[in-house]
């Protein structure tokens, strides 16, 4: 899956949290397989304690930002460098959508390239 | 307020802001949408207070609005 970088003005950790909304609601629809963002593959008990279910009963990553196949998918693994006002995606989704989903924050952004 | 002028207004509870530049996005980026005459939002107080065109805007698609940025919205009960 290929690898995006965005330059978003984030200045507090408000900010930072409302990037990992927008994302983490951008991936809500979308099925892939993929590994646990810290690189190791996890048991189902492993994964399933990573997750919190949201308001609207999907399950969403609460910290690893984990990508599996499943019934709930998370489409987008993301992480997110606040001092250098950065944010790395690694999604099926086009350029054009994660812009777009991260301008919807209200912040400037930039697309900086594949890493 | 004058509901018949279609002038109301709503206060919306915002979890998640932690800074001035957050109060300042969303006062920019909510102030835009189309039928918002006025907002004021309260870091303290984590509400943002609108004035609205009800014939434009209602509770639900501000509170949306403000959801789509990032942030946790929701109306009073």
């Amino acid at each position: 899956m290929p690898k995006h970088e965005f330059s978003v003005d984030m200045t507090c950790e408000g900010c930072s949290n409302a990037v990992t909304r927008v994302l983490n609601k951008l991936g809500d629809h979308g099925e892939s397989q993929g590994r646990c963002w810290q690189g190791e593959r996890r048991s189902k008990a492993q994964r399933l304690s990573a997750f919190r279910i949201s308001e609207f009963g999907n399950w969403v990553p609460a910290s690893c930002g984990a990508l599996w196949r499943g019934q709930h998918q998370v489409g987008v693994q993301f992480d997110i460098d606040l001092p250098n006002k950065k944010v790395r995606i690694d999604s099926e989704h086009s350029v054009e959508t994660l812009l777009e989903t991260l301008k919807k924050t209200g912040k400037a952004t930039t697309y900086l390239g594949t890493k | 307020m004058d509901p018949v002028m279609g002038v109301n207004s709503v206060t919306i509870a915002v979890e998640g802001m932690t800074c001035n530049s957050c109060v300042q996005t969303i006062e920019q980026q909510i102030g835009k949408q189309n039928g918002v005459h006025r907002i004021q939002v309260s870091l303290e107080k984590k509400t943002a207070t609108i004035i609205y065109d009800s014939r434009l805007q209602n509770p639900g698609s501000l509170r949306e609005a403000i959801d789509d940025m990032g942030f946790e919205a929701s109306l009073p009960d």
